[in-house]
């Protein structure tokens, strides 16, 4: 095994494919966009669609949590729903158009401004242990420093 | 100061955000509630009393009516989309449930329907459909959106142009764009398939022949470079067209001249060239199967479509496109697939690409009889899990021979039933039994 060899761990952003978390009347989006963004090169390195399952997982916020996600990036005004991600230890992004990849990519370089304060408290989160202000991009910057690698 | 039960029941009403209204026996309309206004434009005052069809306006208050379906059987109708005519007289989608509505000793007294306005997600797949549209085309993908970009400065040229793209990818969308955006719009677009005639017929069919040029010509007869004169001639499977017809072709594209069978002086040829494949025709010239100056003369301009399996973000786009035709197609109102089917749909790989895809949709709305597709509507290798890369073989990333053998022997030799299964045209699967040698059959 090379030891010289680093492999970064992947942070996974969720962008709505339609742009939106709530599509209203019918409740929350069901696909998403699943962005592995590489904190070293700031890029999204993997896209994926995902389909979340109301009857399986009832709670979308439990659902994004099992998947990893350390974010929500969507284009709605916000809503209250930012409470149950946030109980998941998941920050949300309101406000956001672009394709997928700009967004996340816009964030990654810190040039989104900063959410409504988010306190994580899910100590092994490794991506956000610790970290009891809003993941905007320029916290993102900050924390890259300290991040670990494996 | 407390509210009377009735008054509170209305405050309960008025604070719920679906459309709400209650019917008596006559289908007289008795309560109306604050969401029921705003969705159909008419007040409570206006809408009590009257028969809840002069509200509601819908194709089906004649025929299916979920509060009288409701009634007749004392089954809920949960989640039926229609569409209402609201009072400004525009169409209003809408989801209903509907309830017979009983009283304190459990007699039928009349009916309750709660409906949903369900026009914003109408309108924001309408506006993400629009803003990923390309004159026929629909795309998310960033390979493809460039494409789009540069399509209209590539119709100006008169440049040949060579799409590459597996079958289904849409060649021939891609063609009819760069025709509709070129300066030759108001001429013909003509389309040959090179790969589904064989070198005889092929030749009269693009350059024509004259009387007595063979056997049994017995007339003149104009080719599609003729009939494509002003306008542009597509050559779809153009690493399908025999050696001796690269030759005339290469003389028509250097000269702009040709000469139909039987002809004893050439034609002006004022056609512009749009070709399409799906073979690797650098490497078909290196192998002596394609002419090297003939590939040099047509890859002037050079499109790489991208197959499906490498766009995935287009399928829900191309599911609400195929949902929305097929529903029309067919008097369906289906809404969408369940969330295991569409997981589905994204893991499959298409063999078939866009056209594979449309196909599968095409034939699940068909077999459909609820408002969601579910797995059960889906073909049977969706089921089962298998990958159909899983049962190729070929570099081309085709079917093996033995694949469309069995194929044609369970569909007794119907090529139509064996390339709808497959999830390609006619022409393509012909072109796979020719390659295994499985064209007698």
């Amino acid at each position: 095994m090379d030891i010289n060899q680093q492999v970064h761990r992947l942070v996974k952003i969720a962008v709505p494919y339609y742009g939106t978390l709530s599509l209203p009347p019918l409740g929350l989006a069901r696909i998403y966009f699943v962005a592995k963004v590489d904190p070293a090169t700031r890029t999204a390195v993997n896209i994926e669609l995902k389909v979340w399952n109301p009857k399986q997982k009832p709670n979308l916020s439990i659902w994004l949590r099992e998947l990893g996600i350390a974010g929500v990036i969507c284009s709605d005004s916000g809503s209250q729903y930012q409470i149950a991600l946030n109980s998941e230890n998941i920050w949300v992004l309101w406000r956001q158009q672009g394709e997928v990849e700009e967004v996340v990519e816009r964030w990654a370089r810190g040039e989104i401004e900063a959410p409504a304060a988010f306190k994580c408290q899910n100590p092994t989160n490794l991506w956000c242990a610790g970290q009891y202000e809003a993941m905007d991009g320029a916290t993102f910057q900050q924390k890259l420093a300290n991040y670990p690698r494996f | 100061m407390l509210e009377s039960p009735c008054e509170h029941l209305e405050t309960i009403l008025n604070s719920v955000a679906d459309g709400v209204f209650t019917v008596d026996e006559e289908m007289h309309i008795t309560s109306f509630n604050r969401a029921a206004e705003e969705i159909t434009g008419f007040s409570a005052a206006e809408a009590r009393g009257r028969k809840c069809f002069e509200i509601f306006r819908t194709g089906v208050c004649n025929s299916s009516c979920p509060l009288r379906e409701a009634l007749a059987s004392g089954e809920a109708v949960i989640n039926r989309e229609l569409d209402i005519t609201d009072k400004n007289n525009r169409k209003v989608p809408i989801s209903i449930s509907a309830s017979v509505l009983r009283n304190i000793r459990g007699e039928a007294v009349g009916g309750v329907e709660t409906f949903r306005d369900i026009s914003l997600i109408t309108i924001l797949k309408r506006e993400i459909l629009e803003k990923y549209s390309f004159r026929d085309l629909v795309s998310r993908n960033p390979v493809m959106r460039r494409l789009f970009d540069v399509l209209p400065d590539i119709a100006a040229s008169e440049a040949t142009v060579l799409l590459n793209g597996d079958s289904g990818t849409g060649k021939e969308l891609f063609t009819k764009a760069i025709h509709d955006l070129s300066p030759r719009r108001e001429g013909p677009l003509v389309v040959v398939n090179c790969g589904a005639l064989p070198e005889q017929l092929l030749e009269a069919e693009i350059f024509g022949s004259k009387r007595g040029a063979y056997t049994g010509s017995v007339e003149n007869r104009p080719g599609r470079l003729e009939m494509a004169q002003g306008g542009t001639l597509f050559l779809d499977e153009i690493g399908d067209l025999p050696l001796p017809l690269q030759v005339k072709l290469l003389r028509v594209l250097e000269n702009k001249e040709y000469q139909p069978l039987g002809a004893r002086q050439p034609q002006k040829a004022d056609v512009r060239f749009v070709t399409a494949t799906h073979r690797d025709l650098e490497k078909m010239v290196l192998e002596g199967q394609f002419r090297r100056d003939l590939f040099f003369r047509i890859n002037v301009v050079k499109i790489k479509i991208p197959p499906l399996r490498e766009r995935p973000e287009d399928i829900p786009l191309l599911v609400d496109i195929a949902l929305d035709r097929f529903n029309q197609r067919y008097g369906k109102k289906i809404r969408g697939f369940s969330s295991e089917a569409l997981q589905l749909l994204f893991n499959h790989s298409y063999p078939g690409n866009v056209r594979e895809l449309l196909n599968i949709i095409e034939q699940t709305v068909i077999l459909c009889r609820t408002s969601e597709i579910g797995i059960e509507q889906l073909p049977a290798f969706f089921d089962s899990g298998a990958k159909p890369e899983q049962k190729e073989s070929s570099p081309q990333g085709q079917l093996s021979r033995e694949t469309i053998a069995e194929l044609l022997a369970r569909h007794k030799g119907n090529r139509s039933r064996v390339a709808r299964e497959l999830g390609v045209d006619r022409t393509t699967l012909w072109r796979w039994m020719k390659r295994f040698d499985l064209a007698d059959q």
